[in-house]
């Protein structure tokens, strides 16, 4: 400090214990010191200093960076190598983020969870999402953990909503209570929250809907037509977040749906979704402990009420309902139920995204200390002249972790820069709409920033301690640095590398060959050639418009259906008995017209079709697996069936008789197992629900058929909206997040094995660097150039053989579990190709990269190696 | 004119030296400020103001001579230049004539 403030300080302090006395003089002196802390005081305090660390430092960077410049091509290999690992990382991380953030924001979210149902069947489990419309209001009632509840209800295949002439048919149409913006986190921008249910048919529009209605029009106490009627606007509700696990355009109130059996008190029909919200400090389980209770008191008589069957006898048949609450937050990646929403994310892919980004870090880090080290030899010089002028091995040290820092730095900000380029890319690829800049805050960036640092600590570390550990005189005298020592460290460094990447490759090509699997697969009915028209019920005059339709050229056939493989929430549920047995069961139902079965070419294992020279009103068709549940397998055809009176039948009980037994189809996805079906034939039963049209037709011809179907529907319905799609495409829909996990699995499989030759170009550059004199020897000897070839890549391949070999059990442990989502799979020892596969492809990216060094080095002059000695 | 803009801090603290005459040092300002303005100032602060000022031309320093009294320290006194002496009566002209312009009405509308 400068004197001149000392004694300033010491006059002042002394003039104080004259004023105020000692010990209040103490203490202004103490606060005059503390503010002297200040910018132009202690800057000049620097300035008489000298510190040899920051002095260091800075003769530490600028060494880095010439050296660096030195070598180009290593340099760029390095940078370029970490750089497009960190970019992978970041883009793996802003997916991992965006997905695990799913429903985050609704205010109770800790305390918001969905009712869903395990439905014991006594052949099999179904899980459903949606669940009856009194569970959750009963459960408000008796249950004195339950704050409050709301139920939502989506209406599958959409509603047509009109107007000023225009219709689109809206897919998110949603029916919710109305406390429905008390309990979810979506925002009113227009209207007010207790006024917008307070005339019946009040419609809130998503901002994007209100946009496409009204433009820039004041949407309020607007009138909307919609299939439901006439809708007034009575609010806007700002846009569902991204990442949520329902969204919605439109939404009415519950209680003007007119959904019949599904909207009436029930607690057997799973019809909507059903949220709860416990009070605060409740444990879930005891809440789960108390809806076998619930089902006990209300659903049980309702059951024995339709089926006249005691509900102990019931449940000791194998049935029963297990109901439980799934939290809000939990659903988007843990819940994989029928009837969800939508396709849902996954957790064993966010599990396996992030070991890649971890891998893919690794792995270029592993590059790294290997070209590091694989160096060594052209570095060896100057540590020894630096030693020998009289550094400290601790300033070497310091010096090459400066270097390595100096890549990470730079790597890491070109790699976050390069992400943030193709974060659109990224974007469209994985169907996201992830935000850089939400995700990029000071936090992150220190976070970033330390990581980097870290991570040029860590690998510069072993490449340091290796280099600057040469003995001088060695170095200086000319002896080759053989680096005996470190072999088993790159070697297996190497094998680490080949080992990921082939775990990676033989992955993949599984994952191919089930997704292949599943495109080929029997699924016991045409899917190819088929085109779906949807929403049917709105034309006035079906058979007039089948007729026209099969008019058409290229048409062959075509038939209407109430249900369509795929589309597993249309099928529903009603109860059978064999006529003589005293239990009753629950099956799938759906209802078709005669020529339905015979478009979709389905396999008749007994009896026959329905047919137009038949009176089918009181006929059934069975899957084999329906059959086999009501124990009629052996001599089904001519056996009665009663249809037990529920909710599938309202109409009371009525006999039915079978008259014929389709082979068992893939109704479901992939994932599930065939459960029973029963098919209904519409000449009698709910005629009016056949909702799906199936067109069986020439696929080339399909441009124009829709033209012509297009037209016949514009005539007969021109306030609906058509939707056409083709069966196949709507199949493999299913499989959707299948397929797109797939595509990114191919793409850091493909980096992967980039970094990895990078790693194997450094090994191959070092190795047969310290050889060359050897060769030149075996050469003058009279070696052939393939002789030396082969030897040169013999070391290599023992390297990549030992990570096949590796590779094996691991792949076989993580696929096995990946297939088991699936219900109809192939087996694991199916996939050996693929593993030959996997290996030969990393035997020829091995070869590939050493050939270069090889060849060169095989290929030299033997008199330039030898000369200098 | 551009830097030789004066805060009002470094208003005050030029005019104290002023009066202070021969006697200015970092004590002395600052028990004067404390005495006149009833402004209690740090050590510190002060001597900002001061380097920054010196670093202008506004004022010059010297060391004085060694003190007992001090502990040994010397004191270290302060002196306005022409330039300081300038930037102060700018200060006050562009001040004065702010003053002279401000309506009356506003005064009688005040006070009406």
């Amino acid at each position: 400090m400068y004197p001149e403030l000392q004694g300033d300080l010491l006059e002042e302090f002394l003039l104080n214990v004259e004023e105020f006395g000692h010990v209040k003089a103490r203490w202004i002196y103490r606060q005059e010191v503390l503010k002297m802390i200040r910018p132009s005081i202690v800057k000049a305090l620097k300035k008489t200093t000298n510190s040899t660390f920051f002095g260091m430092l800075q003769i530490n960077i600028k060494l880095a960076f010439r050296s660096l410049l030195k070598q180009k091509l290593y340099t760029a290999i390095n940078i370029g190598g970490l750089a497009m690992s960190i970019a992978v990382s970041t883009l793996i991380l802003l997916y991992v983020q965006s997905e695990t953030t799913y429903d985050s924001y609704h205010p109770n979210k800790d305390r918001l969870y969905r009712l869903a149902v395990d439905r014991t069947y006594p052949d099999h489990v179904s899980q459903y999402a949606r669940t009856p419309v009194s569970m959750a209001e009963q459960a408000a009632i008796d249950f004195p953990e339950i704050e409050t509840y709301s139920k939502i209800f989506l209406n599958n295949g959409g509603v047509n909503v009109t107007y000023d002439n225009e219709t689109f048919l809206e897919n998110n149409f949603i029916a919710a209570d109305r406390n429905f913006f008390e309990v979810f986190g979506v925002n009113l921008i227009n209207g007010k929250r207790n006024e917008v249910f307070s005339v019946q048919n009040a419609a809130i529009l998503s901002e994007n809907a209100a946009v496409r209605y009204f433009g820039d029009d004041d949407p309020i106490g607007k009138i909307l037509r919609s299939d439901l009627g006439d809708l007034i606007v009575t609010g806007v509700a700002e846009n569902t977040p991204k990442n949520t696990h329902f969204k919605f355009d439109v939404m009415v109130d519950f209680e003007i749906l007119d959904l019949g059996y599904l909207q009436k008190p029930n607690f057997l029909n799973f019809g909507v979704f059903n949220y709860l919200l416990l009070k605060e400090g409740v444990d879930v389980d005891v809440v789960n402990k108390k809806f076998d209770q619930l089902v006990e008191n209300y659903a049980a008589g309702e059951i024995e009420r339709r089926l006249r069957m005691s509900f102990a006898d019931y449940k000791a048949s194998g049935n029963g309902y297990n109901y439980y609450l799934q939290p809000v937050q939990d659903i988007h990646l843990n819940s994989h139920l029928e009837g969800e929403f939508q396709v849902n994310g996954n957790l064993t892919y966010i599990y396996i995204f992030s070991a890649i980004a971890v891998f893919i870090i690794i792995l270029a880090v592993v590059n790294f200390i290997n070209l590091a080290t694989a160096r060594s030899t052209e570095r060896a010089k100057e540590v020894g002249i630096r030693k020998v002028m009289g550094s400290l091995k601790k300033q070497l040290v310091g010096q090459f972790l400066a270097e390595s820092i100096f890549v990470t730095v730079s790597s890491t900000i070109i790699g976050l820069v390069a992400a943030y380029l193709l974060l659109p890319t990224f974007n469209n690829f994985a169907d996201k709409t992830i935000i850089f800049q939400d995700f990029i805050s000071l936090s992150t960036l220190v976070l970033f920033g330390l990581f980097a640092v870290l991570l040029g600590l860590f690998a510069g570390l072993y490449p340091a301690f290796f280099l600057s550990s040469f003995q001088p005189v060695a170095i200086l005298k000319g002896r080759i640095i053989r680096g005996k020592k470190g072999q088993w460290i790159r070697n297996g460094l190497v094998v680490f590398q080949f080992l990921i990447s082939i775990v990676l490759v033989c992955s993949t090509l599984i994952v191919g060959q089930q997704m292949k699997y599943m495109q080929n697969r029997n699924l016991g009915f045409d899917r190819e050639n088929v085109i779906v028209l949807q929403r049917t019920a709105g034309i006035k005059d079906l058979e007039t418009f089948k007729t026209e339709v099969k008019r058409i050229p290229g048409v062959s056939s075509i038939g209407g259906s109430s249900a369509l493989p795929g589309s597993s929430e249309l099928f529903f549920g009603s109860a059978f008995q064999v006529t003589g047995a005293t239990e009753s069961i629950s099956l799938n139902c759906m209802v078709v017209e005669d020529e339905f079965l015979h478009t979709m070419n389905m396999n008749l294992t007994s009896g026959r079709f329905f047919s137009k020279d038949f009176e089918d009103s009181l006929s059934l068709i069975l899957n084999e697996s329906a059959a086999r549940s009501l124990g009629i397998m052996n001599d089904p055809i001519g056996q009665l069936v009663m249809n037990n009176q529920d909710s599938g039948n309202p109409e009371g009980d009525k006999v039915y008789r079978v008259v014929g037994v389709v082979k068992d189809f893939n109704y479901k996805s992939l994932h599930n197992e065939i459960t029973p079906l029963v098919i209904f034939n519409n000449e009698r039963y709910l005629s009016g629900s056949l909702a799906n049209l199936v067109i069986k037709a020439d696929i080339r011809e399909s441009s124009n058929i829709i033209r012509s179907v297009e037209n016949l529907w514009l005539a007969q319905a021109p306030d609906q909206t058509l939707i056409y799609s083709f069966l196949d495409q709507n199949l493999s829909q299913l499989y959707a997040t299948e397929k797109k996990s797939g595509d990114l699995f191919l793409v850091f499989t493909g980096i992967a094995i980039l970094i990895a030759c990078i790693g194997l170009f450094g090994l191959a550059t070092f190795v047969i660097g310290s050889r060359v004199k050897e060769i030149a020897v075996r050469k003058v000897l009279g070696a052939s150039t393939k002789r030396v070839l082969i030897l040169l890549m013999h070391d290599f391949n023992r390297l990549v053989l030992i990570a096949i070999i590796l590779s094996v059990p691991l792949v076989i442990w993580f696929m096995s579990g990946w297939l088991e989502g699936f219900a109809y799979r192939i087996q694991i020892g199916q996939t050996w190709t693929s593993f030959i596969a996997g290996g030969l492809i990393a035997l020829a990216i091995a070869w590939v990269t050493v050939s270069y060094h090889s060849i060169k080095a095989a290929l030299a002059n033997p008199v330039k190696n030898l000369r200098s000695e | 004119m551009k830097g030789t803009h004066l805060g009002e801090f470094q208003e005050i603290v030029l005019l104290t030296i002023m009066v202070l005459n021969e006697n200015a040092y970092g004590v002395s300002i600052k028990r004067e400020i404390k005495s006149r303005a009833d402004r209690a100032i740090s050590r510190g602060a002060l001597h900002t103001a001061l380097s920054r000022m010196e670093d202008k031309g506004l004022i010059k320093s010297w060391q004085g001579e060694a003190n007992k009294e001090r502990g040994g320290m010397p004191k270290r006194y302060y002196e306005v230049t022409n330039k300081g002496i300038a930037a102060l009566k700018d200060a006050k002209d562009i001040r004065d004539q702010l003053w002279n312009e401000v309506p009356k009405l506003r005064l009688q509308h005040n006070y009406a």
